[in-house]
């Protein structure tokens, strides 16, 4: 179940990724096709939306689409494809985990590395996702945002690293025990 | 290491080969085979019960202590 979720999720930020691309491409190809788009801002923190024209609720928190500038939004396609990378590796290290626990090989080297893996990873999502950058109204703001429970994750990835450390030491004891 | 095994010495009084051993007691000649070399970090009680019983030994007869010297 857990391998098959792993496979799923790396489909879906390969899908996502692309769709992303796609829309970049199109986007600096025809900025005019998103014209009747706009992003929306609720006002409150950097939380956006895409609405159409007619749906704007907060005239004097949204941008159009099609008047973005090109640095901001490839900036933020480059973060958004970072995050993604740096997620479809944590994935991965996490299916070599679950693998070797089907093959009743829990507690190899390989796993501890993994862990560590998934702990810097997570060390990197959180130093990427640090930095936003948006216009706005006529200005462009860079915000920083400190998101702690990412680095949480980070420190419980590298104690589950030291506890199959310590596994893999009984494990080598274990096979010395005759 | 300052337990040393001394299978080895068993084994020839006894006229028997490693393998028939390891047969016996029901462990691979590779377990065996780092038993007498030293590599093993322990022994279970019921290995030494079975090796006892085949090689028709008491646990002192296999197990000695050296202490290790200082250089």
């Amino acid at each position: 179940m857990a391998n098959w979720i792993c496979k799923i999720g790396k489909v879906v930020f390969i899908a996502v990724a692309i769709v992303a691309t796609i829309f970049i491409i199109h986007w600096n190809a025809d900025p005019g096709f998103y014209k009747n788009f706009i992003l929306e801002s609720n006002g409150v923190d950097m939380q956006y939306k895409i609405v159409s024209v007619q749906e704007v609720e907060n005239p004097g928190e949204s941008v159009m689409i099609s008047e973005l500038s090109r640095g901001v939004v490839l900036f933020n396609y480059f973060k958004f494809l970072l995050l993604i990378g740096l997620s479809y590796l944590i994935i991965g290290e996490a299916q070599r985990i679950i693998q070797s626990i089907k093959h009743i090989q829990t507690f190899r080297q390989r796993n501890i590395q993994s862990f560590q893996n998934i702990g810097r990873l997570l060390v990197g999502i959180f130093l990427v996702d640090m930095f936003s950058l948006w216009e706005w109204a006529g200005h462009t703001s860079l915000q920083v945002e400190l998101d702690f429970s990412i680095l949480i994750a980070a420190l419980a990835a590298f104690i589950l690293a030291e506890v199959f450390k310590e596994g893999n030491q009984l494990l080598e004891e274990n096979k010395l025990t005759i | 290491m300052p337990i040393v095994i001394n299978v080895d010495v068993m084994l020839a009084k006894r006229k028997m080969q490693s393998k028939e051993l390891a047969e016996r007691i029901g462990i691979t000649n590779a377990n065996l085979s780092i038993l007498k070399t030293g590599k093993a970090k322990a022994i279970r009680f019921s290995t030494l019960e079975a090796i006892c019983r085949e090689l028709d030994c008491q646990p002192g007869d296999i197990l000695e202590y050296k202490e290790e010297e200082n250089v």
